[in-house]
C-alpha cells in the first residue's frame, strides 16, 4: 500500500512541471543568483583600488609577510630603506600603500612584530586602498593567532603580531556577518524546496476533493501520512544537497578573500553539513504537512507555508540575542546555524551537540506526524468537501 | 447486507457559522450544534438497490458519508455483513465501493492510473486488473479514454471512471452520492444500466438522488430523509402506494407533509 501511495504521488509530482520546476528554481537557480550577488560585492570592494605594495623592514619576518601578499595576489616591492625614503616614493605612486614590518621588544625581553600601514587616505580611492589593505592584514594577524592557538596552544592575546591602526574584532565580525546571510541561504533550502509539493499534497487534495476518497479507503491514515511525507522529504533532502553543493562550487570560483572571509568547503566539510542538515529537511516536511493541513484551499496553504519560510531568516537575524539568553546548540535552525558556521570556519564542531540537535529534530519530527496523522481524522477536513 | 440503525450525528458550528444562521429558524441548531442526523435507520439486502430520497441539507450525504466510514456517527450503528462500521471501519472499507459528490480524482493522472492506485490501496493483484478490470472499463464504457489524463476529460467521463474506481474491487456494497447530478442523457444512461448491472450481480446499491424517475427504474427500496430524520424506509411498492395515483412526485410530498402545497401548484 505505502509502494502504491508513493507512486502515486511520485507521479504526480512529475507530471506537475510549473510546479516542478517552481520546486527546483530554488535549487538551480538560487545558487547562480547568489554567485552573480556576491561577485557584485566583491566587484563593488575591490572596485578601483588596484593595489601595488612598499614593504620595508629589517626583521627576519619581512620575507614571510611578502609571502604572504604575495599569496593574495598583490603586487609586492621590497624596498631596503627606512620608512621615511619609502613614504618619499609612495607619493610618486598614486596605488601603492606602504607598509613596515618593525620589532619590537617589551620590558620583559619578549619580541613582537608589528605592521604599520601607511597610505594616502585623502581620495575615494586612497581610501579604498587603505581598507582593502587593512582587510588583507587583519587577516594576516588572525591567521597568525589562529595558527599560534592551534599549535602551541597560545592565547590570541599574547600574539606576536599586531597591527597598528585597526581593530581587528570590526573585521571578523564583518564576515561572520556574511557567512551568516550564506547559511540564511542553505538554511531556506528546504523550506522553499518542498513548499510547492507539500501544499499540493495536502491542502491542494483537500479543495481539489480527491482527500476524501483517499480516506474512504482500507488503509491506515498513518500510511497515508507517511507516504507523502517520505516523498516531500526526498524531494527536500535532494534539492537541498544541489543548493549546498551548487552554491559552494560558485563560491570556489570567486575571491571571497575580499570579504575577509575563509571559507572552508571541501568535501569532507559539505558531508558533514549535508548529515546535519538532513534531520532539519524531515523537521521542516513534517511542520509543513501540518501546517498545509489546517487550510481548506491550496491558495491559503500557500499563505501559510510561505510565512513558515521566513523562519529561517528570523532566527539567524535573532540569533545573537537568543543566544545571549539561552544555550541554543540543541535548538533547531539555530543549532544548525551555529553548527554549519563552525563547520565552513574549520573550527571544532562538539559531536554531543550535533547528536542532540538531530535527535530533538528527529523526535520532533515524530511528534508532528502524528499531529498530522490525528489531523486526518479531523471530520472538518470531510465536511468541508 | 447492510443494515443502519438510529443513526445520529451532531456537528459543532464554528463562531462564523453561528453568526450565518443567526437569522434562519432551523429546528436543528440550537446551542451552537447542528443536528444533522437524529434517527436515520434502513437496510438493503444483496441484490436490492436503495434510492435515498430527500431535500438538500435533509442530511443524505452525512448518511453516506457515514456508512463510507468518512465520518463517525454519535450513536447507532452501521452494520455491513455483520461487520461495524464504527468498530472495524477498515474491515467494514474493504466492503463498501464509494463515489462521494465531488468525482475526487487525480487531474494529472490517468483514468487508468487514477482506478489501477485505488485497487491497490484494496490489494487488488495486477492479475486480475489485466483481466476482471477490462470488463469493468468496457461495461461503463471508458476503454477508449483509460489512458488520457483525467484533468483532459469531460464531467461525465470523469464520474465514469470515479465509478470504476468505486468497484475496481468488487465491494458487496456500493454507495453513491447523486452519481447523475451534471451528467448528459447518455453518461446518465450509462450509469444507471451499470447501477442495473451491479444489482444484477448481486451487489448491494445505495444511491441518493433528486430524480424519482431514476428511482422508479432501479430502486427495490426507499428512503426519505427529512430533518435529519428517516421520514420513510420501505419498499417502492409501499412508497407508490402512499399516493392515491401511484406517483412519486406525490409519495414524496406526502411524506415530507407537503402535498397540499403540491397538489396545490399543479
Amino acid at each position: 500500500m505505502l509502494a502504491a501511495l508513493i507512486t502515486k504521488e511520485l507521479r504526480e509530482l512529475w507530471r506537475d512541471k510549473r510546479s516542478l520546476l517552481a520546486t527546483f528554481a530554488y535549487a538551480l537557480f538560487g545558487p547562480l543568483v547568489l554567485f552573480i550577488v556576491i561577485k557584485g560585492v566583491i566587484s563593488l570592494v575591490v572596485e578601483d583600488t588596484e593595489l601595488n605594495v612598499i614593504l620595508v623592514g629589517e626583521t627576519e619576518q619581512v620575507q614571510y609577510v611578502q609571502q604572504y601578499l604575495q599569496y593574495r595576489q598583490l603586487d609586492v616591492e621590497y624596498f631596503d630603506s627606512n620608512v621615511e625614503q619609502a613614504l618619499a616614493t609612495l607619493e610618486s605612486d598614486n596605488a601603492a600603500v606602504l607598509i613596515s614590518v618593525d620589532t619590537l621588544t617589551t620590558a620583559s625581553g619578549t619580541e613582537h612584530y608589528q605592521l604599520s600601514l601607511y597610505a594616502d587616505t585623502s581620495t575615494t580611492s586612497g581610501n579604498k586602498r587603505m581598507q582593502k589593505a587593512a582587510s588583507i592584514l587583519n587577516a594576516f594577524v588572525n591567521n597568525e593567532k589562529q595558527t599560534n592557538l592551534l599549535q602551541f596552544g597560545l592565547d590570541p592575546k599574547q600574539s606576536k603580531w599586531q597591527l597598528q591602526t585597526f581593530t581587528i574584532s570590526e573585521q571578523s565580525a564583518s564576515a561572520r556577518r556574511f557567512l551568516d546571510s550564506l547559511l540564511i541561504f542553505l538554511l531556506l533550502s528546504p523550506f522553499i524546496i518542498t513548499l510547492n509539493y507539500i501544499n499540493d499534497a495536502t491542502a491542494g487534495e483537500r479543495e481539489r476533493g480527491s482527500l476524501m476518497p483517499l480516506l474512504s479507503q482500507p488503509v491506515p491514515r498513518s500510511q497515508i501520512v507517511i507516504g507523502k511525507w517520505l516523498v516531500g522529504s526526498a524531494l527536500g533532502i535532494v534539492g537541498m544537497i544541489v543548493t549546498m553543493y551548487l552554491s559552494f562550487s560558485m563560491l570556489g570560483r570567486l575571491p571571497v578573500y575580499e570579504l575577509d572571509l575563509v571559507l572552508h568547503d571541501g568535501l569532507p566539510q559539505l558531508v558533514n553539513a549535508t548529515l546535519i542538515m538532513i534531520p532539519l529537511a524531515l523537521l521542516v516536511c513534517s511542520v509543513q504537512m501540518l501546517l498545509a493541513l489546517t487550510a481548506k484551499t491550496y491558495k491559503e496553504g500557500q499563505s501559510y507555508l510561505t510565512m513558515f519560510s521566513f523562519m529561517p531568516m528570523l532566527i539567524v537575524f535573532l540569533s545573537d540575542s537568543i543566544n545571549q539568553h539561552i544555550d541554543s546548540a540543541w535548538l533547531p535552525l539555530l543549532g544548525h546555524q551555529q553548527i554549519l558556521q563552525n563547520i565552513f570556519s574549520n573550527q571544532s564542531v562538539n559531536s554531543f551537540d550535533v547528536a542532540g540537535l538531530g535527535v530533538i529534530c528527529l523526535l520532533l519530527t515524530f511528534a508532528c506526524l502524528m499531529l498530522v496523522r490525528h489531523q486526518l481524522f479531523q471530520e472538518s477536513l470531510v465536511q468541508s468537501q | 447486507m447492510i443494515c443502519v440503525e438510529n443513526l445520529t450525528k451532531t456537528f459543532t458550528l464554528n463562531t462564523r457559522s453561528k453568526k450565518d444562521r443567526s437569522h434562519k429558524v432551523d429546528p436543528r441548531q440550537h446551542d451552537g450544534v447542528f443536528n444533522a442526523l437524529t434517527d436515520v435507520s434502513f437496510h438493503c439486502e444483496r441484490g436490492e438497490v436503495l434510492g435515498l430520497l430527500g431535500p438538500n441539507g435533509a442530511g443524505k450525504t452525512t448518511a453516506l458519508r457515514i456508512l463510507s466510514s468518512a465520518l463517525k456517527p454519535d450513536s447507532g450503528a452501521v452494520r455491513i455483513n455483520e461487520v461495524d462500521v464504527v468498530r472495524s471501519p477498515l474491515l467494514a472499507k474493504q466492503k463498501i465501493g464509494f463515489l462521494s459528490g465531488k468525482t475526487g480524482l487525480y487531474g494529472r493522472l490517468t483514468a487508468r492510473e487514477n482506478i489501477e492506485f485505488f485497487a491497490r490501496l484494496h490489494g487488488v493483484n495486477d492479475e486480475y486488473l489485466a483481466t476482471e478490470a477490462e470488463t469493468i472499463y468496457r461495461n461503463l464504457g471508458i476503454v477508449h479514454y483509460l489512458d488520457r489524463r483525467v484533468e483532459h476529460l469531460s464531467t461525465g467521463m470523469q464520474q465514469k471512471v470515479s465509478i470504476a474506481r468505486a468497484v475496481i474491487h468488487k465491494p458487496d456494497v456500493l454507495v453513491l452520492d447523486e452519481p447523475t447530478t451534471g451528467l448528459d442523457i447518455m453518461a446518465t444512461e450509462i450509469i444507471l444500466e451499470f447501477i442495473q448491472l451491479m444489482k444484477e450481480q448481486g451487489t448491494a446499491v445505495i444511491f441518493s438522488t433528486h430524480h424519482l424517475d431514476e428511482v422508479a427504474m432501479l430502486a427495490d427500496r426507499v428512503t426519505v430523509i427529512d430533518q435529519g430524520k428517516s421520514a420513510f424506509s420501505d419498499s417502492l411498492q409501499a412508497f407508490r402506494e402512499l399516493s392515491a395515483d401511484r406517483d412519486l412526485r406525490r409519495s414524496f410530498m406526502h411524506v415530507l407533509n407537503l402535498e397540499k402545497a403540491y397538489v396545490a401548484s399543479i
